[in-house]
């Protein structure tokens, strides 16, 4: 058997003293543009700030995105149909801890209106691994900024030649479903919607979830934002379970027996402009299932004991 | 008559005091209105390295076994209700040893990317929301993997997320030879949705 010591992935000596932090903040978290008709480029400022306790240095790149199935994939600038022509000044900011600095984005949408990819913020700096034997890993974060484009008239409207379009691709919900309908026990009513981009641009999904007992809703909640790839799906979920904006609190509208409805409504947007909704409807029967097979397992173990005092 | 006359006047004294003091007031403040945008935020950091104050330790690796297991602490700040989501990425599927002085590095001495084993746990420390479910344990890849298969959708500006980090080498790992050491560098990337 082999076995080797695992090294760490600080400066020595660090093991004593506690480890500065490293961090950064920006803001905004994204960019949504809508190009108007003449425009050369739009210029937009991202604030950077250092929330470690050391003095760091950042670097800002664009980078051309991609998302699968919720997740983000970074690939080279300019290696997509739809990627963004952006020049960034500064490229790299020195900042003190708690410092903050701007960086003006200035994306040029004379040849290409329709756009996505993102800025990626970095910390420049990165400790060295302790060159001792043994297996290290050296962890850093960065910060996805995502940036989309599309033009739009003078009204604020989309072009004609953009298609943004969003299909319905299936509303699950906990349980089991047989038939139309879904059984469950009592409890949350887990539900996730599916949307397809039908469209031949990226778009963010917007969702909005209802829950109805016999015809009447109970529960009105917005799904998270997923985004989406032409041709790709994406996924909400949601619950009757649902957090207090506030203080955290939960409320849980969970229903004990119900023939419940769920409709989810999505919206496909880009350029501040969305779609109609698509909806998508299900039907749960909810029932506190365990507990009617307890009853029923003593009913009939009462109805066999009967029987058999009968039979003597 | 002579007591009602009293309370007359101390009413009436009253009411001038007040009017006095609210035109004192009316001169000497002045309304001011405060107009803002509020952006939507992100943010990530770590102590440097990462696992937390103190440096990594895995304690003695075994080639073939989980390692000691240790807490990377992510500190998040969003305040988008829309939520977040990590994904954590390494630059190469598999690693050879490297190291300072005194280390001559063997070609064939090299570990995959997916010896690290990445645990995600649901944040704490945020307000409102949700926590996130976590992924199951993974092991990580050039491929970026998410934290969570539902985001969390809380906010604040100190989230927490305690990332459990293990090494699991494959059996045939070779050791290392003098000085040097597998080092697999991973990039955990936050963005808002």
């Amino acid at each position: 058997m082999v076995a080797f010591a695992f090294s760490l992935v600080t400066s020595v000596g660090a093991a004593s003293s506690p480890k500065p932090t490293q961090g950064v903040l920006v803001l905004p978290a994204r960019f949504d543009l809508a190009v108007k008709p003449g425009e050369m480029s739009i210029a937009r400022e991202l604030v950077v700030m250092n929330t470690g306790t050391a003095p760091d240095t950042y670097s800002i790149q664009s980078t051309d995105l991609v998302v699968s199935n919720g997740t983000t994939e970074l690939l080279p600038a300019h290696s997509t149909p739809y990627a963004a022509d952006v020049a960034i000044t500064p490229a790299t900011l020195a900042l003190n801890p708690k410092q903050q600095g701007k960086v003006t984005v200035r994306f040029d949408v004379s040849k290409q209106p329709v756009f996505f990819g993102g800025l990626v913020i970095a910390s420049t700096s990165a400790p060295t691994p302790q060159t001792t034997t043994g297996v290290a890993v050296l962890t850093r974060t960065q910060i996805v900024v995502p940036f989309s484009a599309a033009p739009v008239d003078d009204t604020g409207e989309l072009l004609p030649e953009i298609h943004l379009a969003i299909e319905p691709a299936g509303l699950r919900l906990s349980g089991l479903k047989v038939g139309p309908l879904w059984f469950q026990e009592s409890g949350p009513i887990v539900a996730t919607a599916t949307a397809r981009n039908d469209g031949d641009v990226y778009e963010r999904q917007l969702a909005g979830y209802e829950f109805s007992a016999e015809g009447r809703t109970f529960l009105k909640v917005d799904g998270l934002t997923q985004s989406a790839m032409p041709g790709g799906s994406a996924s909400t979920r949601t619950s009757t379970v649902q957090a207090l904006e506030h203080d955290g609190g939960l409320i849980d509208t969970s229903p004990i027996f119900c023939f419940c409805g769920v409709r989810a409504e999505i919206r496909g947007s880009i350029a501040e402009r969305a779609t109609a909704p698509v909806t998508e409807s299900a039907y749960v029967v909810v029932l506190p299932f365990r507990a009617l097979l307890i009853v029923l397992a003593v009913v009939l173990g009462a109805l066999w004991g009967a029987r058999r005092r009968q039979r003597r | 008559m002579k007591r009602l006359r009293f309370a007359l006047v101390g009413l009436v004294v009253a009411a001038l005091g007040i009017l006095g003091a609210s035109a004192a007031s009316a001169a000497t403040s002045t309304t001011y209105s405060v107009q803002y945008n509020v952006a939507v935020v992100v943010g990530i950091g770590q102590a440097i390295g990462g696992c937390g104050a103190a440096p990594c330790n895995f304690g003695t690796v075994v080639p073939g076994s989980v390692s000691t297991s240790n807490t990377d602490a992510l500190v998040i700040n969003s305040n988008d209700s829309n939520g977040f989501q990590v994904n954590a990425t390494t630059s190469a599927a598999t690693f050879t040893e490297t190291g300072g002085t005194g280390c001559t590095p063997n070609s064939g001495n090299t570990v995959p990317s997916t010896s690290v084993q990445l645990s995600p746990a649901a944040v704490s420390g945020g307000t409102g929301g949700t926590n996130g479910t976590p992924a199951a344990t993974f092991g990580l890849s050039t491929t970026a993997t998410n934290f969570w298969s539902a985001p969390p959708t809380t906010t604040g500006n100190s989230i927490i997320e305690n990332l459990g980090l293990a090494i699991l080498a494959p059996a045939t790992t070779h050791p290392n030879s003098a000085s040097c050491s597998y080092t697999v560098p991973m990039t955990f990337t936050i963005s808002a949705l």
